[in-house]
């Protein structure tokens, strides 16, 4: 008992002191002029979101997308043209246009639930496409489509997030409360019920889980996921490009997955963080760089294949030995 | 003017079609997705470059040379890292995640060897244009629709009545009774993926007098090739080339009608519908649906 | 539910110490970098003063399908870098370069100014070639009060109304009225049309066709094409189905070659309009295809030093071959060079290398001779280029087309 409470105790202390840290990390930045890892961990927090959505329709629920891009594309046009025709204010014009998305993933995933593994992808890269040109070649150019098209900042109150520093607490705010979502999301029952699609559909649906229902479902949560980081993207970097939006990104997204670890708490955040920072250490490698991605990525699918985290977690259970609580 | 658009559209169905033979062979065989095929298109055409417009060895040779050397690359390939991921028992997504990963490293790889400008491929015939039907076709492209036809037909007849391939479908069938049955099971799909690289090499080397060389001129077509491949029936030879050819023609014609700026979203609006409404393709090709 | 959070939170704070670290490291290796050339001091006012380096941020596409334009044109940053530290660099500063690869993407070219921007600390910015990327991060740049010269070519990135950001290069704008008074002058009354969707050949093709329209040529049919696309004969057969005098065609990368080989195979032996100069790739691809395709613009990428008449331009020719041995391989070369040289030229004026007063001599310079003829920045609008000149291409060799027309070539043509 009075162990339980000291522990209880030093793990709030714990959390104050790491809040506080994550709160005042901006203040040090500032000090030590390094303003533009600002931009880097916004893209982070974003890709996290992003990813996260990702892992709950591949790495809970087993059902793969190489099309994740059209959604962060909803979410991005979706808010941007929303705020600029209604002027609602941004935060919410970005919630409207995740809805859509979850909207539109459902009824993507509606007929596509019946596809196998293979097909899947291929249904996925089409609709990926589809969109890709449907915003690349809008009609009466809402988009702005090759051009390009401007956004506004995040504003709260009228406060506007106008800098990768004032976009930080946000995106922070943003990654906790969605991260928190999904972990609330893969306790419930639901995510038992995607676990048990992922494992053996035919068995779950001989306990009585409505297999199809539930594909449905987790696509269009997923999609809400990948669109709100899209409408944080578009409102972040204040300008969109349908370049943003290509295939490429979709496999992006999956890769991050990978690298960090499917169906864990910490797998999006070890892919987001770890190939984000590969790509700012690359950059000095100029044209190497999509080669060296390659390579990278072919030795962790063939030698890591549970990913960063999985590989972290292999490592733990060696010096932990007995008694690890299971992520 | 409309035989001309025929043509035009023939040519990229073939080449379309091409690649959309090499996903089905694979497919028939291990039941892979293979995203490398766009870029070993590429590679080929470079490939065949190098030896034919470089080197000035003759063509019949360099389509030789190259046909065996992106057999052996397919080859590599399949042994050097699918079937190592099979063995391991990881996900399919990874398999398929790995030949992305290659086709990455072709991109950039030879970006970095052959440079970024287009390259001109020189032509093979000394005869510019033959007179069908009273309208002029580009030598190359009669030999392009040519060549496919024939590589169609023949990889149906190796599959379907040769005890190699048939060896091939029966690995693929059931790996562990063609196992048992004496087959080398390795070997055989290995050889497909062999296979499936060669002839996507070797559309390369066609199209590259047509179109020129670069390092991005396989990527769009191999996604369409997907489109193909399905609409045909995934896994039908037959299938592959018709689907190609619909492609083909549907792009061209939507273009020289309709509007050119749908002409990619109808090929994959083609390629989603008959995912949800026909999956099985044209031909009736069975194991697409869960 | 505590000890998720818990968890989140720790990892949120391990991976930015480390990404702080990282950063911290780069900065310094950065530091050193620099010292080689001259002591730096931490100033982060980013004025240049005695002993510091002038440090020109140039983010070009390296990787994709405009990387080996790229490549040339920072091949003749390089080449300017050197030259002007020769003469002793910026008002006595030494200059440097810091090369970025924006791989032709807006979102890289944002981060990449903000990156440059705050941790390289540039004085000024020099690119990028892809007008688009201009646009996405055009914006920054003037935020941060830094003069950029652009090296694209669309008139979009310049309609912005930044103050700080420049162009010594052509606006693709400025030649579509004269591209369409010489049609006029040929007889040319209906033309067609073929465009990418990028910003800068959409934009180019947009105000071509505004400029026929007031000429009063009539634009048969608008055909457009997706990056990638490697068969255009829909587009050609509606193209000559319509019965065009003349095609215009705005496009970019290796589609050029491709199209008008169709565009011949079926069957158009009439003149075609580029936007902007034709490189020698697509010659080389194209072959008798591009015979008789006329472009205006200011120069042309020539094969050997010989073949160029401008001294400027054959200076910088040999410049540039002693160094690297081969030529030119775009016109983007000439387009660094240029800025390079007008930057050089406001610090002269400016005696000093403060951002603000670069910013304002470039304003004030006028008949500056450089590879694209002469340029005058007085007009306010920020441009500086303000002449063409014609050309036609015929049997792979860029030709003068008004000596051309003279010679009569014009009615052997039409025969």
């Amino acid at each position: 008992m009075n162990l339980r409470l000291k522990n209880a105790i030093s793990n709030r202390k714990k959390d104050l002191i790491i809040l506080l840290v994550l709160l005042l990390m901006p203040v040090f930045l500032n000090v030590i002029h390094f303003e533009y890892a600002f931009t880097i961990v916004s893209f982070i927090f974003i890709y996290i979101i992003a990813v996260s959505g990702l892992d709950i329709v591949f790495g809970y629920s087993g059902q793969i997308s190489l099309g994740h891009a059209a959604f962060f594309a909803i979410g991005a046009y979706g808010s941007a043209i929303l705020h600029k025709y209604t002027h609602i204010p941004v935060i919410l014009t970005m919630i409207i246009a995740a809805f859509l998305a979850a909207v539109i993933g459902a009824g993507l995933a509606y007929p596509a639930s019946k596809l196998v593994f293979h097909f899947l992808s291929l249904a996925t890269i089409a609709f990926g496409e589809i969109v890709y040109q449907l915003v690349a070649q809008s009609p009466y150019e809402i988009t702005g489509n090759f051009t390009g098209f401007f956004t506004e900042s995040v504003s709260i109150f009228g406060y506007k997030l106008n800098t990768y520093s004032k976009f930080y607490y946000f995106g922070l705010i943003s990654v906790l409360v969605f991260l928190l979502m999904k972990n609330n999301l893969i306790k419930s029952k639901v995510g038992r019920a995607f676990i048990a699609i992922r494992e053996n559909s035919h068995a779950a649906d001989g306990m009585g889980i409505n297999v199809r229902n539930y594909k449905i479902l987790a696509f269009a949560i997923s999609a809400f996921f990948t669109a709100f980081s899209g409408g944080m993207y578009a409102h972040c970097v204040k300008f969109i490009s349908p370049d943003t939006f290509m295939y490429k990104q979709s496999v992006m997204f999956l890769t991050m997955l990978l690298f960090g670890g499917t169906a864990s708490r910490f797998g999006p955040i070890f892919g987001a963080v770890s190939v984000l920072i590969l790509n700012e250490a690359l950059r000095a490698t100029e044209k190497y760089q999509l080669l060296i991605y390659g390579v990278l990525l072919l030795i962790v699918i063939v030698v890591l294949p549970g990913g960063l985290y999985g590989a972290y977690q292999d490592v733990a259970v060696k010096f932990r030995k007995k008694g690890v609580n299971k992520c | 003017m409309i035989i001309q658009i025929l043509v035009s559209g023939l040519v990229l169905g073939c080449v379309y079609g091409l690649i959309a033979l090499g996903y089905s062979l694979i497919y028939k065989a291990s039941g892979m997705l293979n995203f490398t095929q766009g870029d070993i298109l590429t590679l080929g055409a470079f490939l065949g470059y190098t030896f034919y417009g470089v080197f000035h060895i003759p063509f019949i040779l360099t389509v030789i040379i190259v046909f065996i050397i992106m057999l052996g690359f397919g080859m590599v390939l399949e042994k050097g890292i699918i079937s190592k991921l099979v063995a391991k028992g990881t996900l399919p997504i990874y398999t398929v995640l790995a030949t992305i990963a290659v086709s990455y490293i072709i991109q950039n790889g030879s970006m970095l060897v052959w440079g970024t400008q287009s390259i001109n491929f020189p032509r093979i015939f000394h005869v510019t244009n033959i007179r069908i039907l009273g309208v002029n076709i580009q030598t190359e492209a009669f030999v392009c629709i040519l060549v496919s036809m024939i590589c169609m037909v023949s990889l149906h007849i190796f599959m379907k009545h040769t005890r190699f391939g048939t060896s091939m479908r029966a690995a693929a069938m059931d790996p562990l009774a063609a196992r048992s049955l004496g087959i080398n099971v390795s070997l055989a799909t290995g050889l497909t993926w062999g296979i499936s690289a060669a002839v996507a090499a070797l559309a390369g080397m066609l199209i590259g007098p047509l179109y020129g060389v670069y390092t991005t001129l396989g990527a769009t077509i191999g996604r369409k090739g997907f489109a193909s491949a399905v609409m045909g029936g995934y896994g039908n030879m037959y299938g592959a080339m018709l689907g190609g050819a619909i492609l083909g023609l549907v792009e061209t014609f939507t273009s020289a009608y309709i509007s050119s700026s749908y002409k990619d979203l109808v090929a994959y609006i083609l390629l989603i519908t008959f995912l949800f409404i026909k999956p099985t393709g044209i031909f009736n090709e069975r194991a697409i649906q869960d | 539910m505590k000890k998720q959070l818990s968890k989140i939170l720790a990892l949120g704070l391990s991976l930015t110490m480390f990404l702080t670290a990282c950063g911290a490291g780069k900065t310094s290796t950065k530091t050193e970098e620099t010292t080689t050339g001259a002591a730096v001091s931490e100033s982060t006012t980013g004025t240049a003063e005695a002993g510091e380096v002038f440090v020109i941020g140039n983010p070009q596409p390296l990787t994709g399908v405009n990387a080996q334009v790229g490549e040339s044109a920072n091949m003749a940053a390089e080449l300017a870098v050197k030259v002007i530290n020769k003469e002793g660099g910026f008002n006595g500063v030494p200059i440097k370069l810091v090369n970025y690869d924006d791989q032709g993407s807006p979102e890289e070219a944002v981060k990449i100014a903000n990156k440059m921007i705050q941790v390289d600390k540039v004085d000024a910015i020099l690119g990028s070639l892809t007008s688009s990327n201009v646009l996405a991060a055009g914006g920054i740049y003037n935020e941060a009060k830094i003069p950029t010269i652009g090296t694209g070519n669309s008139p979009t990135w310049m309609q912005q109304g930044w103050e700080y950001v420049f162009r010594a290069g052509l606006n693709t704008a400025l030649s579509m009225p004269h591209v369409t008074e010489k049609m006029l002058n040929l007889d040319v009354k209906k033309v067609a049309v073929f465009r990418g969707l990028d910003d800068a050949a959409k934009t180019s093709a947009e105000t071509f066709i505004e400029e026929a329209k007031k000429a009063g040529i009539e634009v048969t049919t608008i055909e457009s094409y997706t990056e990638g696309d490697t068969d255009f004969s829909g587009q050609v057969a509606k193209m000559i189905n319509s019965k065009p005098d003349a095609v215009f065609c705005s496009t970019n990368g290796p589609t050029q070659a491709i199209f008008a080989k169709q565009l011949r195979q079926l069957g158009f032996n009439k003149l075609c309009f580029n936007r902007e100069g034709i490189p020698v790739d697509t010659i080389n691809v194209a072959g008798d295809a591009v015979n008789n395709w006329v472009f205006a613009y200011p120069y042309v990428v020539y094969s050997s030093v010989e073949e160029a008449k401008d001294p400027e331009m054959k200076e910088f020719l040999e410049l540039y071959y002693q160094a690297y041995g081969v030529m030119p391989f775009h016109d983007c070369a000439y387009r660094s060079w240029d800025a390079m040289m007008v930057f050089w030229e406001a610090s002269k004026i400016a005696g000093s290398n403060d951002k603000e007063a670069i910013k304002d001599a470039i304003s004030k310079i006028k008949d500056f001779k450089s590879l694209g003829g002469m340029l005058d920045f007085t007009d306010g609008t920020r441009e500086g280029l303000h002449t063409l000149n014609d050309y036609i291409i015929i049997d792979g060799k860029y030709l003068d087309f008004n000596e051309w027309i003279k010679a009569g070539n014009i009615t052997k043509l039409a025969e």
